[in-house]
């Protein structure tokens, strides 16, 4: 039991000590069994208060260290790394939370929030009292990464960690690469094509020789720990197995056509079919919901084609995860600004297919017609306003301002006599992308600000339709404006992916969209040790920030599989034997199978945990009828003392 | 300190982005030397109050992260050192000369107690808080400073002694003389970050002739744990402010001062700032005036939103002047866009001006035989936006953070890991060619 | 005038789940009653029922139990199992003369601020209610 324990209190710059009387609270403890130093400082994170700790612990000899400051998800691993610098046993420490827990939620009350910092601080030390010194688990890494999603988010990560040297298996649900960046018309700020973009990605991808690519490919199961992951996917066939010099006319052959998902079911696919001219793998696939096996394309294509092909289960062995599975088009209720009852109400997503399929034209055609006005309306299913119980989209979707405006001006520099008009809320064009908002007003493109309480109503006359929205610039004036088109510039919203996030156990955040542990400690990280998130699937984005977030995945996914053994947390459970009785209860309530019967010398056959399984949960713990199973980083004599410190009255 | 002179990545400038491509290639395994012309590592963000949109305060974000690079064992820390040529002589291969200016104060002998600070006699503007309280010629950079040791400000100080005498560690060293290190490093990693906009550049916002007009960067001083005063205190009579003022994109998205870019961070801090005033001023009346709200990251709507209900207004309109009355106070003149763009003016206690983020790219002079290409605004240029933005115009040399752009603390610190993890690549092809 | 009953609580939270809902309602600056007390441990299916009883003979005249619910990292099923380990405290309890009411189990997600102030206000005025525990004699 440790009998040389300091205390250090943090004010947190007043964050703390402006509710908590921090010297009280020194001075309540300073007597408490086993302690023998206690102090308060002003910030016990910065240099100065960690280098206080470190030569305390050497000037003092202590067993154990409780620092009371900030939650432990900022500062716990800071001063767990402090005391070890000093030479303590890391786990000998433990950190109370006296800011979120007391300071913040209390500054109602600064002399009952004393109290409760007392109490929390005394059973810090008692947690510390019944510590013991515990050691890292080492995990062997396995040197390779698994990235799911196969959009410029996925490549950019595989191609960072291939040119490492990283081994990488790149997994893509739908049959090709290259996700939604491909169906943009120009992006910003090079002007470049999606696909173009997408192509450059790609050219480098053929080039890396450790790269596995696996489209038409789905997670099946995925168990192990950092490090090393055992994960199964599935490859669903794609009917045709090898390349054929005539796909192109076997693709003609085919009678059946339905609508063209990459272009918004603007234009027609076969059944078989490649979903644009470029697309990688450059291999058609078979769509077997469509598919009448009338065997035309088997004619032409012979043995390419495989109709007894079967779905594969392959195991890949990984040290780590990227899921960047990127995000859905927010699709806009029937009848929201028209959409669905008024044929040119389109969504921005379906403009840009449009613009894109009729490049070379010298006018915008839009159902047979030409189009010579458009009105984008700004902000749908984004920046929603809740009015009742249901859920709505509060989050700006951050990308479409600068893609609309940006829009506007590459509009202008291809079409002549183009009206242009914008209805927003708010032009969020940061940074760098001001300058399409000023080139698209320089060009001549018309800002009209509507009230999200009073939103712009569209409906038809004649051919055409009406846009009728009051002007927060010219006093709510009413205007109706007569468009040929309206544009619904449509936000990112989160992917449904339910699958993958019940097997990855993938955190989420409340805007549906993952959650990184903390956006500027750890942006790329999730709670799950191992699996990292890139590119849209975190949140909206553009394509620039996506990139940097692939290589920021990589970046972090290197330091896990680029050493050759890492260090885990010693949280997890262990069986004192002399105790057991081998009532198996633990073994049944394991969800990991981590516990197993082991011959111990002397002691008969008893229960076992195996560590590198076990993922510290604890559930094993609270069936064991002769409490023999443990949690070695809490025990339960560890929480018996913590109770009974707390229950005493201050 | 022993000092190797073969680095594997030289990272110039020391903020947040600096900090953390450190972390993330030292984590890797790479040897990193990590460069800072100021007295502490921690850059901008180690001087700010709290962040948005979750409100933690920014020492507690940057001090584990400042204090993590200094005790790495991969990464190698200069401060007060400043980069002053590199040359590439081939791929993975760049020599460095950096100047270590002189502290006048033994690093490893100070222990950072202050005593030099208490008996020093000399005070001048302290140009961490932004020249709202002095410091001494002898001093410590910030309360949160890493390293946290003294520096002699030799331009200021008098030569009295009191500090040699009185320093209990003797690491007062007046011999000290600059000294040039030759290292040689596989890639270099540039977050030099921003510039604040001289305010002064707008003479019609008051900054200078109006007492009681300050910068955002000083109202966040104002707000900070380690801030200069208690409280939140006008300059001219040191009054609580009751009614405060926003005057947004000063500087910024203005291209009469060269800057057609916005700043992408003003409207955020100033919202998170007017939360802030409400904690700290109970009864305080905070007013934004604004073109454009740009919430735009992730949680930005939801506090913007917030602290609209928790009654910050929001005006919607073009600052005309700003002008002085004779009690201080000062009269903002403005149109107001949700009436019409009628002219109307209003009375402020105070008035703070959220300056924009200008570009801070000096280091590419010292670039000798490449040349660090820039874009039209002064920031650096990534080459490649849309294939691998980290990049720049010179293959090996890598940007992160506002050195590329005015940018937030998450998405510098993401652009940080995405440079270092060109570096990693990088190095592997040209210098390590390791498969594991 | 006699002193206010003032109920002690002990909150159970959990590593990664609901204490970050605690911690943001602590950074929200919203307040609950000061007489809690929180332990953070990995997963509530570890709680055995023995230790709640424990808690009440400490002194404690409530407990709650923030549990992961469906977000829990280590256990899909995590609030299955708490909710059994609950149940036989509950039937603890009971044995010992100690209303069961007292006990309190619900899922907090780790953005939960709402549903743990209703939840921990809630209990504190039905413990409030049933007055100080009538302890039985061990």
């Amino acid at each position: 039991m440790a009998k040389r324990i300091g205390v250090y209190v943090c004010h947190c710059g007043g964050n703390i000590s402006d509710t908590v009387d921090v010297e009280k609270v020194v001075e309540a403890i300073k007597n408490y069994p086993g302690v023998v130093v206690a102090k308060h400082f002003m910030f016990m994170c910065a240099d100065a208060g960690q280098k206080m700790i470190e030569e305390d612990i050497k000037k003092y000899n202590l067993d154990g260290v409780v620092v009371a400051s900030c939650s432990p998800k900022l500062h716990e691993m800071t001063f767990r790394n402090c005391v070890a610098r000093a030479g303590l046993n890391p786990y000998l420490f433990y950190h109370v939370n006296i800011r979120e827990d007391v300071s913040w939620a209390h500054s109602d009350n600064p002399e009952e929030a004393t109290k409760k910092a007392i109490r929390h601080v005394k059973a810090g030390i008692e947690y510390v009292r019944h510590a013991k010194p515990l050691e890292k688990i080492k995990v062997k890494t396995i040197p390779s990464v698994l990235i799911i999603g196969g959009g410029i988010a996925g490549i950019r990560a595989a191609l960072d960690l291939s040119r490492m040297g990283v081994n990488v298996f790149l997994v893509e649900k739908s049959p090709f690469l290259g996700g939604r960046t491909a169906q943009i018309w120009k992006v910003f700020p090079t002007g470049e094509t999606g696909k173009e973009i997408v192509r450059r990605l790609i050219e480098e991808l053929k080039k890396r020789d450790n790269i596995a690519v696996y489209t038409n490919a789905e997670i099946e199961s995925f168990s192990g720990f950092l490090g090393n992951f055992t994960v199964k996917i599935k490859v669903y066939p794609r009917y045709i197995v090898k390349k054929h010099p005539r796909i192109t006319e076997a693709i003609k052959k085919c009678p059946i056509e339905v609508p063209n998902e990459f272009d918004y079911g603007l234009t027609k696919r076969k059944a078989i079919y490649i979903p644009y001219e470029g697309a990688y793998p450059d291999l058609p696939v078979i769509d077997m919901k469509h598919c009448n096996k009338c065997g035309e394309c088997v004619k032409i294509l012979g043995d390419a084609v495989d109709f007894n092909q079967q779905p594969q289960t392959i195991t890949l062995n990984v040290g780590a995860v990227i899921v960047a599975t990127g995000f859905d088009a927010y699709e806009p209720k029937e009848g929201e600004f028209g959409y669905k009852k008024f044929q040119n109400v389109i969504t921005l997503p379906q403009f840009e297919r449009i613009l894109d399929i009729s490049n070379n034209e010298e006018k915008i055609m839009f159902n047979g017609k030409e189009v010579k006005s458009i009105a984008f309306i700004y902000c749908v299913g984004s920046r929603q306003i809740p009015t009742g119980p249901e859920k709505v989209n509060e989050y700006c979707s951050r990308y479409c301002c600068s893609v609309t405006t940006h829009l506007n001006a590459e509009l202008f520099k291809k079409f002549k006599d183009l009206t242009i008009y914008n209805i927003y809320r708010d032009i969020r064009t940061y940074g760098k992308y001001e300058t399409y908002y000023e080139e698209a007003g320089r060009k001549g493109a018309v800002f009209i600000r509507y009230d999200p309480n009073d939103p712009p109503q569209v409906c038809a006359e004649g051919d055409k339709l009406l846009v009728t929205v009051r002007d927060l610039l010219t006093n709510r004036e009413e205007i109706e404006i007569p468009v040929d088109l309206v544009v619904l510039v449509t936000g990112m919203v989160a992917r449904e992916n339910k699958k993958l996030e019940d097997i990855l156990k993938l955190p989420i955040g409340r805007d549906g969209f993952y959650q990184e542990i903390h956006p500027k400690l750890r942006p790329v990280e999730t709670n799950i040790a191992g699996i990292l998130i890139a590119g849209t699937c975190q949140g909206p984005r553009n394509i620039q920030e996506t990139l940097a977030s692939a290589s920021a995945a990589a970046a972090k996914a290197a330091s896990i599989v680029l050493r050759e053994t890492i260090e885990l947390e010693p949280l997890v459970a262990f069986v004192d034997p002399s105790k057991c009785n081998l009532s198996k209860l633990c073994m049944k309530e394991c969800p990991v199978n981590a516990i197993q019967e082991k011959e111990y010398e002397g002691l008969g056959v008893k229960a076992w945990v195996n560590e590198a399984l076990c993922i510290g949960c604890g559930a094993c713990v609270a069936v064991c009828p002769t409490e023999a199973i443990q949690l070695k980083t809490l025990s339960t004599d560890q929480i018996r003392a913590m109770i009974k410190a707390m229950a005493e009255e201050i | 300190m022993k000092q190797a002179n073969e680095y594997d990545v030289l990272i110039i400038g020391a903020g947040i982005a600096g900090i953390e491509a450190a972390l993330t290639l030292g984590d890797a395994g790479y040897r990193v030397l990590l460069v800072e012309k100021e007295g502490s590592i921690g850059g901008k963000m180690a001087l700010l109050s709290k962040t948005f949109p979750t409100l933690d305060c920014a020492s507690c974000i940057a001090t584990p992260k400042m204090a993590a690079a200094a005790h790495h064992p991969n990464i190698t820390l200069l401060t007060y050192s400043e980069v002053q040529e590199v040359v590439k002589n081939g791929e993975a291969d760049f020599s460095v000369k950096i100047l270590k200016k002189p502290r006048y104060v033994d690093l490893d002998a100070c222990t950072g107690c202050g005593i030099c600070e208490t008996v020093c006699p000399v005070i001048v503007s302290d140009e961490f808080q932004y020249d709202m309280r002095g410091r001494k010629a002898a001093y410590i950079p910030f309360d949160i400073a890493v390293p946290k040791k003294a520096i002699i400000d030799l331009d200021n100080c008098i030569l009295c002694g009191s500090c040699e005498r009185e320093c209990p560690a003797s690491a007062i060293d007046f011999t000290q003389e600059p000294e040039t290190l030759e290292v040689k490093v596989g890639a270099i990693i540039i977050a030099t970050g921003f510039k604040l906009f001289s305010p002064t550049l707008r003479p019609e916002f008051g900054y200078g002739r109006c007492k009681n007009v300050i910068t955002a960067m000083q109202m966040d001083r104002l707000l900070a744990p380690t801030r200069p005063y208690n409280s939140v205190l006008r300059p001219l009579d040191g009054k609580e402010p009751m009614r405060i003022a926003y005057i947004l994109c000063v500087g910024s998205r203005d291209r009469k001062v060269g800057n057609p870019y916005c700043s992408q961070i003003c409207c955020m801090y100033s919202i998170k700032q007017a939360q802030l005033i409400m904690g700290a001023l109970p009864l305080a009346d905070v007013a934004i005036f604004y073109i454009d709200i740009r919430a735009f990251g992730k949680g930005f709507e939801e506090f913007f939103n917030q602290t609209q209900a928790m009654g910050t207004m929001f005006i919607k309109g073009r600052v005309i002047v700003v002008e002085e009355d004779k009690e201080g106070n000062v009269v903002v003149k403005y149109e107001d866009m949700d009436d019409g763009g009628r002219l109307k003016e209003d009375t402020f206690d105070l008035v703070v001006l959220a300056v924009g983020a200008m570009p801070n790219s000096d280091i590419t002079k010292v670039f000798k035989n490449v040349k660090i290409e820039l874009d039209e605004v002064g920031w650096i240029k990534q080459v490649d936006p849309n294939n691998n933005p980290a990049t720049t115009s010179v293959p090996g040399i890598f940007v992160a953070g506002c050195a590329a752009g005015p940018k937030d603390i998450p998405d510098s610190i993401v652009e940080a890991d995405a440079a270092a993890a060109q570096c990693m690549a990088y190095l592997n092809e040209h210098k390590y060619g390791r498969k594991r | 005038m006699p002193e206010e009953f003032k109920p002690k609580i002990l909150i159970f939270s959990t590593n990664f789940i609901s204490d970050l809902a605690i911690d943001l309602t602590g950074l929200l600056h919203r307040h609950y009653p000061v007489t809690t007390s929180i332990i953070r441990i990995p997963c509530s299916s570890m709680i055995r029922p023995d230790i709640i009883l424990y808690a009440f003979q400490c002194g404690f005249d409530g407990v709650f139990v923030a549990a992961d619910g469906t977000d829990c990292p280590f256990l899909k099923d995590c609030s299955d199992r708490t909710a059994k380990r609950i149940a036989e405290a509950m039937e603890l309890l009971k044995k010992h003369g100690i209303e069961p009411e007292r006990l309190k189990m619900s899922a907090i997600c780790s953005v939960c601020v709402e549903p743990f102030l209703k939840h921990i206000h809630d209990l504190y005025e039905k413990v409030k209610k049933l007055g100080p525990i009538k302890r039985k004699p061990e």
